[in-house]
């Protein structure tokens, strides 16, 4: 299947399966309410009423909107004019995933190896995947990544009284030594 | 008027409130003057700085961002014609002509005049609104407050986005994630799964920040780089003449008004008001012809009614406790952390601070006014910025001030979760401002859902037969039916068309 048939796919079905994934949320919403402990009294609006509700109106909404969806695509199928909207491009969808993937190992690492470590990691990887492949100037990526990290350290330590992560793992080292 | 005055000496109470009015105002445009980047981005974004100061340093910084940030999105409309906030989308269609014709100075110099113009007259009408609608506030039980916060949410839904029911859903999935952490009343853990870090629920800073900012900038992270020149200007006085300028009071006041009046209804906001105080310039104009073509008259309705809006959006926060978007719901964060919860008694038992803040919108308005005027050009040196840089220091420091809201990291993982979820809700086209609704009036909501309840014994009947709260609750029900129906009729319709045309 080629790039636009997919992206016309997309298009057309994704609101289809947008209601589709919220009225399973919304169901299993609605049953975990039912295991929510409550204090046993005459009153009937206790802690799990209001999640039930929750639920039981994100099921009704997600069906219309299943409804909604579904006459559109008929429609839309009718009048044979699917495309319409341009999807973004996977070059452009891949950043998003690649920098989804960097604040991830960012924030797994800011426990273990500190503040300064990773973010002088963070921003310069960073950089890269956001620039273009002909305008990276590692250098000046570097420096900047250096500087812009001591400059929020100093803010933050000295300003605001905000003591950053220093690190698992250095503390460690620091406590062996 | 004499709270009004007595307030100013307040502000200046502390040394650090020039630096923080003229330091929020400065970032406040930068936000707001760089695409992508907005006045709530930069709230939410400095709102963890904001716990170690007292109430008044805290409100005088995050209002002077608020206000810088909304005045800010004119430079880049003018000069890049790329709206730098969704409020300044009006000020591109005839700021941009004006930028092409040379006549860029006039253009953003009209429109600093004008924004801060706006702002005056929005923190006017909040002076006046905010005592008669705090008044009214006082005769409201819990029967009364559980309908407005629904009927803000039905209208938030219903205003959000292309579909109203796309619009409740993103405000349920907001309310259910209200739910998780102890219930209100009885304290129960509810949908933590053993996780004790869950059991205050989600702390609202990283919650906001990730939802409203990550989100905000992953999708950025796939717009190209916009490679629009630059305008260049000479700066020359006001740009305009002493006749232009009072012949545009009229189109002033009336957008002024349009604002305020679109602010105070919740949900809609800046990103409406300019472009309808625009039609409305040019319905209302001799020359309707020439709006586009980069005339002062459509540059001073959206400038101003953008900025009036400020006002109008503070009414409902300060007299029922009911934030009008997303950027007074994190206002509202605020306060709470500062442990005032805006609500019937709030106007009556913290006047002098209503006034401090009014004052303080005053002096925000000068302070931008003057930056922006006297400091324009190093503004514009910021457009040029590339995205690829901009982008991670704002991510960085989004995930640093998350660390600060109570230095664990959980809260910074809070931030990621939340941010995917605003980035894949925008995938699907579901809005955000109902979650952000839907999490921080869920609690309200649930609490005086449950005491009404109690006190009525389980009757629920009484939310209708108690005048004000049945009266809302109708309207809810009224907006929520009319715009379905609306939506369902457009469907039919464009599938008639099509028929027609096969």
């Amino acid at each position: 299947m080629d790039k636009q048939r997919l992206a016309d796919c997309y298009q057309k079905y994704r609101t289809a399966v947008c209601a589709g994934v919220l009225f399973l949320f919304f169901a299993w919403v609605t049953y975990y309410s039912g295991k929510i402990p409550v204090l046993v009294t005459t009153i009937s609006v206790d802690a799990k009423f209001w999640p039930r509700v929750i639920g039981i109106m994100g099921c009704i909404f997600s069906l219309l909107l299943l409804v909604q969806s579904l006459l559109e695509i008929r429609q839309k199928e009718r009048n044979e004019k699917i495309s319409g909207k341009t999807a973004a491009g996977s070059g452009q969808m891949n950043r998003s995933f690649q920098t989804l993937g960097l604040i991830f190992l960012y924030i797994l690492g800011l426990s273990c190896l500190g503040f300064f470590l990773m973010t002088g990691l963070y921003l310069f990887f960073q950089f890269l995947v956001l620039s273009e492949p002909g305008e990276r100037n590692l250098k000046r990526l570097a420096f900047i990544s250096v500087i812009f990290t001591i400059g929020v350290y100093l803010v933050f330590h000295y300003a605001f009284s905000v003591v950053l992560p220093k690190g698992s793992l250095f503390v460690r080292i620091g406590g062996m030594l | 008027m004499s709270e009004f005055l007595a307030a100013f000496p307040q502000i200046f109470s502390s040394p650090e409130a020039l630096l923080l009015i003229f330091g929020g105002c400065i970032i406040g445009i930068i936000f707001g003057s760089i695409p992508g980047l907005t006045a709530g981005i930069a709230i939410a974004l400095f709102l963890p700085l904001t716990f170690k100061m007292d109430i008044i340093p805290s409100f005088t910084l995050l209002l002077s961002l608020y206000i810088g940030g909304i005045s800010g999105g004119l430079i880049s409309a003018i000069l890049l014609k790329i709206p730098g906030t969704p409020a300044s989308v009006a000020t591109v269609f005839d700021g941009g002509p004006m930028a092409d014709r040379g006549e860029a100075w006039k253009a953003l110099s009209v429109s600093i005049v004008f924004s801060f113009i706006g702002t005056l007259i929005g923190v006017l009408v909040l002076c006046f609104l905010t005592p008669v609608l705090g008044a009214i506030s006082l005769k409201f039980g819990v029967f009364e407050y559980f309908s407005i916060a629904l009927f803000s949410l039905t209208l938030v839904s219903a205003l959000c986005g292309d579909s109203i029911v796309k619009g409740l859903l993103a405000c349920l999935i907001g309310l259910f994630l209200a739910c998780v952490g102890s219930a209100p009343i009885d304290g129960f853990a509810r949908y933590t799964f053993g996780v004790h870090a869950l059991d205050a629920g989600f702390h609202e800073v990283p919650a906001l920040v990730g939802l409203f900012a990550i989100s905000e900038l992953l999708n950025n992270t796939q717009a190209k780089e916009a490679k629009a020149d630059l305008a260049r200007f000479e700066r020359k006085g006001f740009g305009m003449s002493a006749k232009e300028f009072f012949g545009q009071m009229p189109n002033a006041f009336r957008s002024g008004l349009i604002g305020v009046f679109v602010g105070i209804l919740p949900g809609i906001g800046g990103s409406v008001c300019n472009l309808l105080a625009y039609g409305v310039a040019k319905k209302s104009s001799k020359k309707p012809e020439r709006f586009g073509t980069g005339i002062i008259d459509g540059l001073v309705a959206s400038e101003t009614s953008n900025n009036a809006c400020i006002g109008g959006t503070m009414v409902p926060l300060l007299t029922l406790g009911i934030p009008g978007d997303a950027v007074t719901a994190i206002l509202l964060g605020a306060f709470t952390i500062n442990g005032l919860t805006p609500g019937p008694m709030f106007y009556s038992e913290n006047i002098k601070l209503i006034y401090v803040i009014f004052a303080l919108m005053f002096v925000c308005a000068i302070a931008t006014f003057l930056i922006q005027y006297f400091g324009i050009r190093g503004f514009t040196q910021l457009l040029r910025i590339p995205k690829n840089i901009l982008l991670p220091m704002v991510l960085v420091m989004c995930i640093v001030g998350s660390f600060a809201a109570n230095n664990r990291i959980f809260d910074v993982w809070t931030l990621l979760v939340w941010g995917v979820l605003g980035f894949v809700m925008n995938r699907f086209e579901l809005p955000l401002t109902p979650v952000i609704m839907g999490f921080i009036l869920g609690p309200i909501c649930e609490k005086y859902l449950r005491r009404g309840l109690m006190m009525s014994q389980n009757d629920f009947s009484v939310f209708f037969t108690r005048k004000i709260s049945g009266a809302f609750l109708i309207l809810a029900i009224a907006m929520a039916v009319f715009t379905f129906a609306a939506q369902m009729m457009r469907i039919r319709k464009q599938s008639a068309d099509g028929k027609g045309d096969s």
